[in-house]
């Protein structure tokens, strides 16, 4: 199998490659660690779901892009909209935008030298199958590189309304000094599996956003891998509000030192089918390197998240600080929040800490709202929106906040 | 009018009945104040009158205007009218102490059938009652009693006593926690907040702080009963003699 049947290019080394190592994986082998809590198959085989009208998806759901004037890129059912990539490249003269197709064909494209490399670094401690899957059956996606000192915000669109699968590879290299925030944004009928890699070098700031909308009707999966330089400071926001089963992965590897890295995620499931399981793994190689892992997941209708975090400090990473969190807010007593924390530490002057708490929502908290005349239902609308208040005050866009809100607000409705 | 008729309360936690046969009957614009050793049932009396869940009236009633409360729930109580100034008022991260007072004001007004407020109509409102109250709004931009000083957050508790304009007030020791000066702020608020329409309950172990909201009527409570009652001379003497030769 290569890219296609008529030419050879240097993705087909990768494909093959891919295509081997998938061959030997068992989907439904739950001997590995971190799928110990739900099985690969589940982002892999056929999921029976509930299909949503197009207008339907959009009228309740939408992000508000009218008044939008940062890049926007599209696609629709697994494919890009050139239209969209052609308008960005005729106007930015500090970002390469290429499509996956354009970069696999050119030999010489910036992307031969960095496609792999992430995920490559992630192999370990653990296989991850669909992200295999993701390199054999990938066909599209957007290869980035944002030029030395740019400042950008970019708005990614995925839409889905043929049920078909969007397997989507996407490349970003932030050179020196750039300060970029990408905010995708998952809607409709697709069966979503994408990779995203990314390569931030000294002093980059990337801030990562992702929307998993609640009208989404199939599985969705995305695996962030991420090698940082010096002074990196990632930033990577989870908001799910599928009612089917999402796997947030994200794996950093914190190559050089004072980076500063946040992984947050805010998930609200309301049904027997909603899985959110955030498996994040950061790795620090260099020393003075800080890290944070906040997932906070409200759960009602025997929803289940998992969230499964290891911070990794290897021997020459002294005075890493890192520091993991996970809060699960159970609102009804058929749900589950399965939690494995892991700290593997190899230096000797490192501060590294991790909890989790689990619990319903606070008697005397509900009581003091209802003694100044709120009813108790409004009351537990408050105290969930309070729940989540951490994760989004780690964003500064106004229009993703309120947007944010919004998708709470329907949920709570 | 508020009355207390016969009230027997248990903790349904424990079982065990703390309020034994209360009987208690405060006018508008009247002001009486409740003292007891620890344990005597103040507390419990405090949550019982605001509608608190664990806390079951197993004989006798509570009247507002002649008219039960006992079926309401606690935010039907609160738009009602009554109000409770918790001991420790509680910290709510992630509740804005702004977006909640709307909240708070909007959903009594709702429940009133009166139209609820904008957010520049509430806040015209809170800046006038805040600066009758000399109460800073920088407080109001934070979480709701986050990191406030024991001061601030009775404070905080007057300034939405005063926003929502109860028409029945239980004060639960106000003044545990406070120095002299915030005590004497927050008793300003309170008397500022006084009138021929509002009747208060005070609930407090110490004399000093009727120095400064002078009561009516002083009750003496014990073992879940009001065993003596008085004009504020009774507070006095409680000072200088303690509780025990009124137990006997």
């Amino acid at each position: 199998m290569g890219f296609d049947n008529k030419n050879s290019y240097w993705i087909d080394t990768f494909i093959k490659k891919y295509e081997e190592s998938f061959k030997k994986v068992d989907l439904h082998d739950r001997k590995s660690e971190y799928w110990r809590f739900a099985s690969p198959s589940i982002w892999y085989d056929v999921y029976n779901n509930n299909k949503l009208p197009l207008e339907k998806q959009i009228e309740n759901f939408s992000f508000n892009y009218d008044d939008i004037t940062d890049c926007c890129i599209k696609f629709k059912d697994g494919m890009l909209d050139i239209s969209s990539l052609a308008k960005l490249n005729r106007g930015e003269k500090n970002i390469e935008v290429s499509s996956y197709k354009d970069a696999v064909t050119n030999e010489n494209h910036w992307s031969t030298q960095k496609f792999g490399v992430a995920q490559l670094n992630a192999e370990k401690p653990y296989e991850r199958p669909l992200a295999l899957f993701n390199g054999l059956d990938s066909r599209d996606g957007v290869f980035i590189k944002f030029k030395k000192g740019v400042r950008k915000k970019f708005h990614i669109i995925y839409e889905g309304n043929e049920q078909k699968k969007s397997t989507i590879r996407n490349l970003f290299d932030f050179e020196e000094n750039v300060d970029i925030t990408i905010i995708e944004h998952f809607y409709g009928n697709s069966k979503y599996n994408i990779v995203s890699e990314f390569f931030s070098h000294n002093n980059s700031k990337f801030e990562h956003i992702k929307i998993i909308n609640q009208d989404i009707t199939d599985t969705f999966i995305y695996h962030l891998f991420g090698d940082c330089q010096k002074h990196s400071n990632i930033k990577a926001i989870n908001f799910s509000f599928s009612e089917n089963p999402v796997r947030n992965e994200v794996n950093l590897h914190l190559e050089g030192p004072e980076c500063d890295a946040t992984v947050a995620s805010l998930g609200f499931g309301q049904k027997d089918t909603s899985i959110c399981d955030n498996t994040v793994f950061i790795s620090h190689q260099e020393e003075s390197s800080k890290s944070r892992q906040i997932i906070k997941n409200a759960l009602s209708g025997g929803a289940k998240a998992i969230f499964q975090g290891k911070i990794y400090v290897s021997s020459v990473a002294q005075k890493t600080d890192g520091y993991q969190m996970s809060n699960g807010l159970i609102l009804t007593d058929d749900c589950q929040f399965l939690v494995k924390p892991e700290l593997e530490i190899y230096a000797d002057d490192v501060v590294c800490s991790h909890g989790s708490i689990s619990g319903t929502l606070n008697d005397d908290h509900l009581f003091y709202l209802q003694s100044r005349g709120i009813p108790l239902a409004e009351a537990q609308k408050h105290l969930i929106q309070a729940f989540f208040a951490e994760i989004l005050n780690e964003i500064n866009d106004e229009k993703v906040i309120n947007h944010i809100e919004k998708q709470i607000s329907i949920k709570l409705a | 009018m508020f009355e207390i008729q016969n009230l027997h309360v248990n903790i349904s936690e424990v079982d065990k009945k703390i309020i034994d046969g209360i009987n208690l009957k405060i006018n508008p614009g009247e002001v009486h104040a409740i003292m007891g050793p620890n344990g005597s049932g103040k507390s419990t009396l405090s949550y019982t009158l605001s509608g608190k869940d664990g806390y079951e009236v197993i004989n006798g009633d509570i009247k507002l205007d002649d008219e039960s409360i006992l079926e309401l729930e606690a935010d039907e109580r609160a738009a009602k009218g009554i109000f409770l100034a918790f001991q420790y008022p509680i910290e709510i991260p992630g509740v804005g102490n702004l977006s909640f007072m709307r909240t708070a004001l909007n959903s009594q007004r709702k429940y009133n059938g009166n139209n609820e407020l904008n957010p520049a109509e509430f806040l015209k409102v809170l800046k006038d009652k805040a600066n009758n109250l000399n109460i800073d709004m920088e407080m109001l931009k934070r979480p709701l009693n986050v990191g406030f000083s024991g001061g601030e957050k009775k404070r905080n508790e007057i300034l939405q006593m005063a926003l929502l304009e109860p028409r029945f007030c239980v004060l639960d020791e106000t003044d545990s926690g406070l120095d002299v000066d915030a005590m004497k702020q927050v008793s300003n608020g309170v008397n500022s907040l006084r009138s021929d329409n509002r009747s208060f309950l005070i609930i407090t172990h110490y004399q000093r702080l009727l120095n400064y909201i002078k009561p009516d009527f002083v009750h003496i409570m014990a073992k879940g009963k009001i065993i003596k009652t008085a004009g504020p001379e009774l507070a006095i003497e409680v000072e200088e003699h303690g509780y025990s030769h009124l137990l006997t």
